[in-house]
């Protein structure tokens, strides 16, 4: 059953289109990655996915009452606030909160747990100003995934992530895929990794907008229209690769 | 650990230097501070409206700076003031005399509180700052008002107290009108402040997680007018815009989470305005300027306790898992 449909659905803003008409129909439990070059549109695209952008054309069809959770590109966090990583958590919990009591034992516990998660439990009191890049970055996923949203919406998540623990991102992505059927549909700039762990693509380039099952738009000559640069899409190791000529 | 300690601190440090305030009376003007008591019952329900006013602005003084709208109490004074010449001359046009009835008044107010929808509505916009607009408000409302002053005799007096507030002749019915309005404004304040909170904070996640973040956006700013308008006939402008600026910043500076910034900014806010008239009764000072005066003293404190602070800092290590 598809958890999200889109009907020639065209992005952008201030009547600049960013895309041609998009049509798709996203099961739910897969993954979505959306690719392209800088300033093509992605961001655009997943903003209007979420409602926070109108769509300049088309329709979005959302599976009923279904929650979202989001990772922004950059830190939305007004930095002025003195908000503890607890209370980034609390905005994503804040329906389920008790309103006379500052906490829960349902919340608390799935404080703990998320927090381990993402190995910055010993952050759990202090200000996410003061956060590092990496660190920010581990607590927004954290605030999107607290509530087991069943789509999770992430624009380059693993910015300012080191290279272990984006190794264990993926590996907790699929345990959340596997467990709770949930469905990503994520920016990313690393072409080799996302290309792997996706089963639908949507391409946002110059010269084209590619839209599709992952297998289908693979095709050398569709991406490098897309990309308007040459490129060679080859199999090493059983795992995709591509390399721009 | 740390972050407990340096909050019971604040606390501590901004009571202790309440209460030299205090002990000035005793020490330079014993008579004056005798007097002051014995004769409380004149100054109970000023002083009484003073801390009401007073702890409200502190409280939504915390959600206007963190909103960068720190002018709006200005601005909303200076609607207010419009809204009252506005109703004089409109009633001059129809040969009406409205002298001193208070329909003047309540028109002003509600003049302020449209002033703060329409902002709320109109400050979509991205490419200019909120303060931009509320700058525009307060420059085209004082023009205008003083337009109409000048057209008009009656009614001056309500501005003289909204600008410089009438803080020494609340009445008792007064008192419990201020009650009847701050007290559900302050619970509300306390039922939804995550909302009011969050959506300020990070209105697009809220947003996506389903909040009506343009509806709570009203719902704030009209508590925020309200209060505001309100406060201004007690106290006036000027120290309104004190209270809403002074005991947030000090609490901000340095708080390590938003229960610390509101529990120093509270304690502040309820501290000044008797102050300011204890201040006033013991040497003279007229009571808007005491109350500002007062404020500025806790700023320099602030300063002692941010050396304090700084020194605690350099001494603890920070330890990381």
């Amino acid at each position: 059953m598809a958890i999200l449909k889109l009907k020639n659905l065209v992005v952008g803003y201030e009547k600049t289109r960013l895309s041609t008409p998009l049509n798709l129909e996203l099961p739910a439990g897969d993954t979505l990655g959306i690719i392209g070059n800088n300033g093509s549109g992605k961001s655009t695209l997943l903003k209007t996915l979420t409602g926070i952008l109108p769509a300049l054309d088309g329709q979005i069809q959302w599976a009923q009452d279904i929650r979202l959770g989001y990772v922004p590109q950059e830190n939305q966090v007004d930095m002025l606030f003195p908000l503890t990583v607890s209370d980034l958590m609390r905005m994503d919990m804040l329906p389920s909160l008790p309103r006379l009591r500052s906490t829960s034992p349902a919340f608390r516990k799935a404080q703990s747990e998320i927090l381990e998660e993402m190995e910055i439990q010993y952050l759990e009191e202090n200000l996410v100003r003061d956060l590092s890049g990496g660190e920010r970055q581990r607590a927004l996923i954290g605030r999107a995934w607290i509530s087991r949203p069943q789509v999770l919406l992430m624009d380059e998540p693993f910015n300012s992530i080191d290279y272990r623990f984006r190794e264990k991102l993926w590996r907790i992505f699929s345990r959340w895929k596997n467990h709770h059927d949930l469905t990503l549909i994520m920016i990313d700039h690393d072409l080799n990794r996302i290309l792997n762990q996706v089963q639908w693509l949507i391409v946002l380039g110059p010269e084209a907008t590619l839209c599709g099952r992952r297998d289908e738009i693979l095709q050398p000559n569709l991406l490098s229209q897309a990309y308007g640069a040459p490129l060679h899409v080859h199999q090493e190791n059983g795992q995709i690769q591509i390399h721009f000529l | 650990m740390f972050t407990k300690k340096t909050a019971r601190f604040r606390y501590t440090f901004y009571s202790l230097f309440t209460l030299a305030l205090i002990a000035m009376g005793p020490l330079f003007k014993r008579d004056s501070f005798e007097l002051f008591f014995q004769s409380w019952n004149l100054w109970r329900e000023p002083i009484l409206a003073g801390i009401l006013c007073g702890f409200l602005s502190s409280l939504l003084g915390v959600y206007i700076l963190l909103n960068r709208i720190v002018f709006i109490s200005l601005s909303l004074s200076q609607s207010a003031s419009f809204g009252i010449f506005l109703t004089y001359f409109v009633a001059g046009l129809f040969g009406v005399s409205l002298a001193d009835s208070p329909f003047a008044f309540v028109a002003g107010l509600v003049v302020a509180l449209l002033t703060a929808l329409l902002f709320v509505i109109f400050r979509k916009g991205k490419r200019l700052p909120d303060e931009s607009l509320i700058g525009f408000i307060y420059v085209a409302a004082s023009g205008l008002t003083i337009m109409l002053g000048d057209r008009i005799s009656e009614g001056h007096h309500y501005v003289d107290d909204l600008l410089f507030g009438n803080s020494v002749a609340v009445s008792p019915l007064e008192l419990k009108i201020l009650c009847a309005f701050f007290l559900p404004l302050i619970v509300i304040h306390f039922l939804y402040r995550r909302e009011f909170l969050f959506i300020s904070a990070d209105p697009e996640f809220m947003t996506i997680r389903g909040m009506k973040t343009k509806a709570w956006t009203l719902l704030l700013y009209f508590t925020l007018s309200l209060g505001i308008t309100l406060s201004l006939r007690t106290l006036g402008s000027l120290p309104i815009f004190a209270l809403m600026v002074v005991p947030p910043l000090i609490a901000l500076k340095r708080a390590h989470n938003m229960r610390e910034a509101f529990g120093v900014s509270l304690i502040l806010g309820t501290a000044i305005p008797p102050l300011g008239y204890y201040f006033s009764f013991l040497f003279n000072f007229p009571t808007g300027a005491s109350l500002i005066f007062i404020s500025l003293l806790y700023l320099l404190a602030s300063l002692l306790e941010r050396s304090v602070l700084g020194q605690a800092r350099q001494n603890t290590p920070r330890i990381r898992a």
